[in-house]
């Protein structure tokens, strides 16, 4: 069972947290910090399994996590799940966001932490793997956002405000030097690795 | 009024919020807008609740208290637009707890959703059910969930099956519910279905004797969707980079290792299978070698024939040589555990053990 899966960027900023286990919410950013610490101090190139932080459960659970570019994406699972099947589930997870959001970046991640829960929703539900067809995902959440625009008025307009605030944010970031940094990078996109 | 009138919008709040220079000027930006977002609530504002309650979503999520959100959550489920059932239910799922009152008020909600035509919002409720349904929740909703298990719908019936998964884990009793229709499940061709309905199979399995009995029957059903996945081959919606639904492909292995376990008949049912998949299995990438793995691992744990143990442990011993440290490092947790049962297979492995002590991977 996955237990947690946690998305956070380099500097250990939440963006997605999503727990399958109740821990009172003090614990919750607890963890969310000791997870950050233990996978910060990871070079790129060594394996992405490690056992769990001691508030998770210690050595029962392992963490399962990509980086891509600014952001992690930590999955926190028990023995019951195949640690390898995980790592392409993570990249199911990531591409799928890539094409419900169009080449998909950190700040998708913030100014829609409600879209993307809705679309992890698709993917993993009660800390099982439901779905892991991605034209299915994508267009079950693309129904739902027909049926959105059907009920229309308050809900129907941000999406050409996001966009105007994505336009305004961008200078602020180090853009010229390195456009990369911004979006998560998933390379081989037709490729899993 | 003065809530309502001046309620900013998720994306404002956030971009105010990113703009805070220091710990200090977040923490004043939120506790602000907390204000505004109190206030409306007590208005009861139905008109910007959903607004109200993503914005509270937010803040939750950078580590600030939203508790007094829950109440909201339950009236914009109870809210006949999908776009406030929605959020509401989300926000039962962040924000509240099985020990608290609210959690027996939204029971009913959830009945009601799970017994109107609309997928969508069958769906949130049944994803509701399963991230926070209590035992006493399930009780009450297990018959609601059983009748959407036949559902035409398959988007629903894929949520359904693995609620009843999350029921049995509450409440193992409804076990005698959950286990009849499986049979009928297992004919599914939605792959979706099919790995719920494998996961709800195992932890059947797991809790009582006599369904691992019962499922044993099934031995040769459960080789025929594995043979038919790995020799179908391709396809664009099911493949992990070739390899043909991985994710189920796992999934079964793992169910059949629990039913060839100390079980000679399902054991030979399932061996030349397995051989097939140990031998035939492309292993360029990850999908290729996680199937592989599990194989592997199944092959271990069963009554399997002398050459097949042979194969699997050979398998291990390419594994571990294998250039990707995420391969390496599940043969070497595998060895781990199988050092006890076939000390001498793994001894073989020595040499290439002890190389790996040299890792700079601790």
């Amino acid at each position: 069972m996955i237990q947690a899966i946690l998305v956070f960027n380099n500097h250990g900023k939440p963006r997605l947290v999503r727990f399958y286990q109740r821990f009172p919410e003090e614990i919750q950013q607890q963890i969310i910090r000791e997870t950050f610490h233990l996978v910060l101090k990871r070079d790129d190139n060594i394996c992405n399994f490690l056992e769990g932080g001691s508030l998770i459960g210690g050595s029962d659970y392992k963490l399962i996590y990509r980086h891509y570019a600014t952001l992690y994406f930590v999955f926190c699972v028990d023995s019951s799940e195949s640690e390898l099947g995980i790592l392409d589930l993570i990249q199911v997870f990531v591409e799928t966001l890539d094409k419900c959001f169009e080449n998909v970046c950190e700040l998708d991640l913030i100014f829609h932490m409600d879209k993307v829960h809705y679309i992890l929703q698709e993917v993993v539900m009660g800390g099982m793997v439901l779905e892991t067809n991605m034209n299915e995902i994508v267009a079950q959440i693309e129904a739902q956002n027909r049926l959105e625009k059907s009920e229309g008025g308050l809900s129907a307009a941000p999406a050409r405000a996001v966009s105007a605030v994505k336009n305004i944010n961008l200078p602020e970031m180090p853009r010229n030097i390195n456009i990369g940094d911004l979006n998560i990078k998933v390379p081989n996109l037709s490729q899993f690795v | 009024m003065v809530a309502s009138s001046s309620s900013l919008k998720l994306q404002d709040l956030i971009q105010e919020i990113r703009e805070a220079k220091t710990q200090a000027q977040e923490r004043e930006v939120i506790q602000k807008e907390c204000a505004h977002i109190r206030a409306s609530f007590r208005d009861g504002d139905p008109l910007h609740r959903h607004r109200q309650l993503a914005k509270l979503l937010y803040v939750h999520l950078l580590g600030y208290p939203a508790h007094f959100g829950q109440m909201e959550c339950l009236k914009l489920i109870a809210s006949p637009r999908f776009t406030d059932k929605r959020v509401g239910y989300l926000g039962a799922m962040l924000l509240l707890d099985e020990r608290q009152d609210a959690h027996l008020l939204i029971t009913n909600s959830i009945k009601n959703d799970l017994s109107q035509g609309i997928q969508a919002v069958q769906g949130l409720a049944l994803c509701t059910l399963s991230a926070t349904g209590s035992a006493e929740m399930c009780r009450d909703l297990a018959t609601e969930v059983e009748k959407l298990l036949l559902q035409p719908s398959a988007y629903v019936r894929k949520k359904a099956v693995l609620t009843a998964v999350h029921m049995i884990r509450k409440v193992p009793e409804l076990s005698d519910i959950f286990l009849p229709p499986c049979a009928q499940l297992l004919h599914e061709h939605h792959h979706g279905i099919l790995m719920g309905t494998i996961t709800l199979i195992t932890e059947l399995c797991e809790r009582s004797p006599a369904a691992l009995k019962h499922f044993r029957k099934m031995v040769p059903q459960l080789v025929h969707i594995l043979q038919t996945l790995v020799t179908t081959g391709y396809s664009t919606e099911h493949s992990i980079s070739g390899v043909s639904d991985p994710f189920l492909q796992v999934q079964i292995l793992r169910l059949l290792r629990i039913l060839g376990r100390n079980h000679e008949e399902s054991s030979e049912t399932m061996n030349d299978l397995l051989a097939q998949v140990a031998t035939n299995t492309d292993t360029s990438r990850n999908a290729g070698n996680a199937v592989l793995f599990e194989t592997v691992l199944t092959i271990m744990d069963i009554r399997s024939a002398a050459g097949l143990r042979v194969l699997a442990v050979n398998i291990l011993g390419r594994f571990l040589l294998n250039s990707d440290r995420n391969i390496r490092y599940v043969a070497l947790t595998s060895l781990l555990r199988l050092v006890q049962s076939d000390h001498s297979a793994v001894q073989r492995h020595r040499p290439t053990v002890v190389e790996c002590l040299r890792e700079p991977d601790g």
